[in-house]
């Protein structure tokens, strides 16, 4: 099975441009069928087309002075807003086009007379090809067919019911705004531009998944960004062939630098003032339609530490905040490790009295403290993924009982210790501090566990240089995962552990733009307040 | 490249998982706290190994109001320490862990024959405490030291260890540990010395409290004394400080910190006065002249007046330095008293001029290292000893009858 699968990743990861390659030419040679000039053929194309799909509504109209032209208004209910149809497409087609006075002498303009003068929509354009209104239609457009021409006019009419703006689940923060991304592509990508009122913010959209066809925006800040990230990630992006994108989550899979491992390489956050930050440090977005949840890359270790409500408190603050997280890292990680080296190895590095207490409480209980720790463990995965899953009424009944049934009447039959109680609880809260580690430090956990239990503080040690080498030889999109401590990068330790006042921050992230020159470049900042005293 | 990187994962997953369960791994309630260590000789001339072991259920139920003792002493008979702690096996049901040994006691029977014999295990062991305080049971055996029980505390290994780190404020003990015995016992020509403790029995007599207690009560740690030293010639015990001996001596090793030290008082000489010594430092010097050794101590000690009984404004300068006068010649007294004892009655250089020599004339050395406690024991030696009197604590004068 792991062969297979390495097969896979290698045939991805060295053939799939060739093989990509092959199959473009034949999507381009589909036939680009024209719009057929008599109207009843147009009529018979889109019932075959629009088969059994019941919120297909077709119109058919007469316009003109003395109707005589037919033309067929297409559009999908519930994708299209009615009162742009109504006032803006039927209203001026049926009693404007009388006024106006069309009739057979206008035949060859008529297209550009109710393009110009009678429609009174935002966006309106023209389709040649009968695939390209289709996709208008199922995007939420509404497509005009007259009959007699080649070409259809299609209108932007598009109108769903979406979730308003709201505050994001994911990422609560106590200061800062409070807006989050939705399912929609282009209110996301308001919500940025609203951010960054610049002509630079580019957004390049792509159409993904075979079967849905769904949109994925690009984004990046031109100037900032680096060229060579952005190729990289338009690359691996259209490299993607899917039947289906249905989240960021599909096409983050996609892109990752290294499949296998089980750290991130790709951020994602739900909120718009994240993203906005992250597009100014010169990384690139992609935004999918139809999730909250935007891909920012490369994304760094570090970024596991950064919350952006640090940069809208004083940076003491955030300072602290930071050391917290790291060493929410360190409880969670290794606590449940440390505690069972401690008690099976070495019991002489506590101070008496605590070895007498955890002994006292561990004793008369039937198992070992490596399995209590295991058990513990994963009856509290259990409980976080229940109160995931859970309807929100029943989440509060889950808690009493996993509280009550894991904390006190697994102590009081003798099944478990409080010793590990405790340490179960204290990791469980600092594992949510790191939420987008969250999964890597589950395994991590476990290989601690175990190897705390076979050697040790050695086995440990081992386990932790291991994680280490993996971690220095990781790459996202290039850049070394574990920078700007490995690699050292001097100017970048401004936004690590210790978060530098915002006026003292001179450089934008050398380690993005990681070529030399453009790294000077980045120094202007600091030059021009030289020049100044 | 791929098949080779998991090919080295399996081993090396294998080999972390073929090692499990080695020696080394046991669970914590695999083995026993052994928290006090003692030895004697007993009758038939065997090492008697006595140890004082915690039980922490017990130790917690004792928490809740049980009168069940949260330790369990046992002592065996072998030829050998390490045989004694591995006999104990057939007793105990748990591995002896001996890393959390706080106190080491010696009766006075064996410290008289030597005490090398029981340190060489020690000393070897990876697990020992290198760091656990040394005692000697003056008059009285280990065991019975060990067996006493304590009121404050519930381990009373633990309640003798916070005694002897009252030894900082008191200076009438001398604390020493494991590691700070054996360094001295390796430098050629030290000798060492060692707090004791005594059973002093409930009205407080200077003899063992075993014939009135039957054997049936058990020993209280309050019947018992911890103070005075033993000194030893190399290893073998060969005499007693008395608590004024003992503060003598840890003057001259510049080892006060704190103590109290009554004088008259010069305005009324029937009258006591405290000073509390609150720094203190020595200097030996060792030289040579006419290739004689002549040693010398240099002492000096800052106090405050910590107390005064009897009439008299004891707070201006000319009476500071009159008590630091007194003082000084207090200490020196006390000083000369324990160099007489050493040179004299037990020919052992507690004091470490040996080492002083050794490092400052190392030829003359050469000559005599075979028989310095001769020559210590002959030496004259100079003491000079500067005190200052700072302040009297919180008044400016005392409250008497005007």
């Amino acid at each position: 099975m792991f062969r297979k699968l390495a097969g896979i990743y290698n045939y991805l990861k060295h053939k799939s441009q060739d093989y990509f390659q092959s199959e473009q030419p034949q999507e381009e040679e589909s036939e680009q069928e024209k719009v057929p000039r008599d109207i009843q053929k147009v009529k018979q194309k889109l019932a075959e087309t629009f088969a059994d799909c019941s919120d297909f509504v077709l119109r058919e109209l007469k316009i003109g002075d003395d109707s005589q032209f037919k033309v067929i208004l297409a559009y999908f209910e519930g994708l299209t807003d009615h009162e742009i149809i109504n006032n803006g497409i039927l209203d001026p087609l049926m009693i404007e086009s009388k006024k106006i006075g069309i009739d057979r002498r206008h035949e060859g303009e008529l297209i550009q007379k109710i393009k110009e003068e009678i429609i009174n929509v935002g966006e309106v354009g023209e389709a040649d090809t009968f695939t390209r209104t289709v996709e208008e239609l199922l995007a939420g457009g509404t497509v005009l067919y007259i009959d007699g021409q080649g070409t259809a006019l299609k209108f932007d009419t598009t109108a769903w019911e979406e979730r308003g703006v709201e505050e994001p689940q994911t990422e609560s923060i106590v200061r800062g705004p409070r807006e989050g991304f939705v399912e929609s592509l282009s209110t996301n990508i308001s919500l940025l531009r609203r951010r960054i009122k610049n002509a630079n913010l580019k957004f390049k959209v792509l159409n993904l998944g075979v079967q849905t066809n769904t949109d994925v925006a690009i984004g990046y800040l031109a100037g900032i960004v680096n060229e060579d990230v952005l190729k990289m990630v338009e690359e691996r992006v259209q490299r993607i062939k899917i039947d289906a994108v249905l989240e960021s989550g599909y096409i983050e899979e996609f892109i990752e630098d290294s499949p296998f491992s089980i750290f991130p390489t790709v951020g994602s956050s739900e909120r718009p003032d994240k993203v906005a930050g992250k597009l100014l440090e010169g990384r690139v977005a992609i935004l999918c339609e139809g999730t909250p949840f935007v891909l920012t890359v490369p994304y760094l270790f570090i970024e596991a530490f950064q919350s952006s409500e640090d940069y809208y408190n004083r940076p003491y603050v955030a300072t602290i905040g930071r050391s917290l997280r790291f060493l929410a890292l360190i409880i969670t990680a290794a606590l449940p490790a440390f505690y069972v080296a401690v008690l099976t190895f070495h019991q002489n590095i506590l101070p008496f009295e605590l070895l007498l207490n955890i002994t006292a409480a561990v004793e008369g209980i039937p198992f070992s403290p490596f399995f209590e720790t295991l058990v513990l463990g994963t009856a509290f995965e259990l409980l976080r993924e229940a109160g995931v899953r859970m309807p929100k009424p029943i989440g509060q009944a889950v808690s009493i009982v996993g509280a009550l049934i894991l904390g006190e009447a697994a102590v009081e039959a003798g099944i478990a210790s409080h010793p590990i109680v405790i340490v179960t609880a204290v990791t469980a809260i600092t594992s949510f501090i790191l939420s987008p580690l969250l999964e890597p430090l589950i395994f991590i956990r476990l290989f601690l566990l175990v190897a705390a239990n076979t050697l040790g503080f050695m086995g440990m040690g081992l386990v932790i240089i291991t994680i280490f080498v993996h971690l220095v030889n990781l790459k996202s999109f290039g850049v070394p995962y574990l920078a700007p401590f490995s690699p050292l990068s001097g100017m970048d330790l401004e936004d690590t552990l210790v978060r530098f006042p915002l006026w003292a921050m001179l450089t934008r992230p050398r380690i993005l733009a990681w070529r030399e020159e453009e790294g000077e470049k980045y120094r202007l900042d600091a030059n021009l307040i030289k020049k100044e005293e | 490249m791929l098949k080779k990187k998991i090919i080295l994962g399996i081993i090396i997953l294998s080999i972390l998982f073929s090692t499990t369960a080695c020696w080394d791994n046991e669970n914590v309630d695999d083995i026993a706290f052994v928290t006090g260590i003692g030895f004697d000789k007993s009758e038939e001339g065997m090492i008697e190994v006595t140890v004082q072991l915690v039980v922490p259920t017990f130790l917690q139920q004792r928490e809740q109001g049980s009168d069940e003792e949260a330790f369990w002493t046992i002592s065996f008979e072998e030829e050998t320490v390490f045989g004694a702690v591995k006999g104990m096996l057939s007793t105990v049901n748990r591995r002896l862990f001996r890393n959390h040994i706080h106190i080491i006691v010696i009766g006075e029977d064996l410290a008289r024959e030597g005490i090398i014999d029981v340190l060489d295990f020690l000393e070897r062991d990876h697990e020992m405490k290198k760091n656990a305080e040394m005692l000697v049971a003056r008059g009285s055996t280990a065991q019975k030291v060990l067996q006493a029980q304590s009121n404050l505390e519930d381990i009373p290994s633990i309640h003798l260890t916070d005694i002897m780190e009252n030894a900082n404020q008191l200076a009438k003990l001398k604390q020493k540990d494991l590691i700070t015995l054996l360094r001295e016992i390796n430098q050629q020509g030290q000798s060492s010395v060692i707090g004791t403790v005594q059973i002093v029995g409930q009205d407080g007599k200077d003899e063992p409290a075993e014939e009135a207690d039957n054997g049936e009560e058990a020993l209280l740690l309050k019947d018992m004394i911890v103070e005075g030293a033993a000194a030893f010639k190399e290893t073998q015990l060969v005499g007693w400080l008395s608590p004024p001996e003992t503060r003598g001596y840890l003057f001259a090793q510049g080892e006060v910190i704190d103590g109290i030290i009554n004088i008259d008082n010069p305005h009324d000489r029937e009258q006591r006065v405290s000073i509390e010594v609150r720094s203190a430092g020595a200097e030996p010097e060792v030289e040579l002249k006419d290739g004689e050794p002549r040693l010398s101590i240099e002492v000096w000690a800052t106090g405050n007046l910590g107390e005064q009984q009897g009439a008299g404004n004891l707070t201006t300068q000319s009476d500071f330095a009159e008590l630091a006068k007194e003082l000084s010649a207090l200490i020196e007294e006390e000083i000369r008293e324990v160099v007489d004892l050493a040179q004299q009655d037990y020919e052992a250089d507690i004091f470490g001029f040996g080492e002083l020599m050794r490092r400052e004339h190392p030829d003359y050395w050469q000559q005599v290292r075979g028989d310095w406690e001769q020559e210590f024991s002959q030496a004259p030696v100079e003491i000079e000893v500067q005190t200052t009197i700072r302040k009297p604590r919180m008044i400016r004068m005392p409250t008497r009858p005007k």
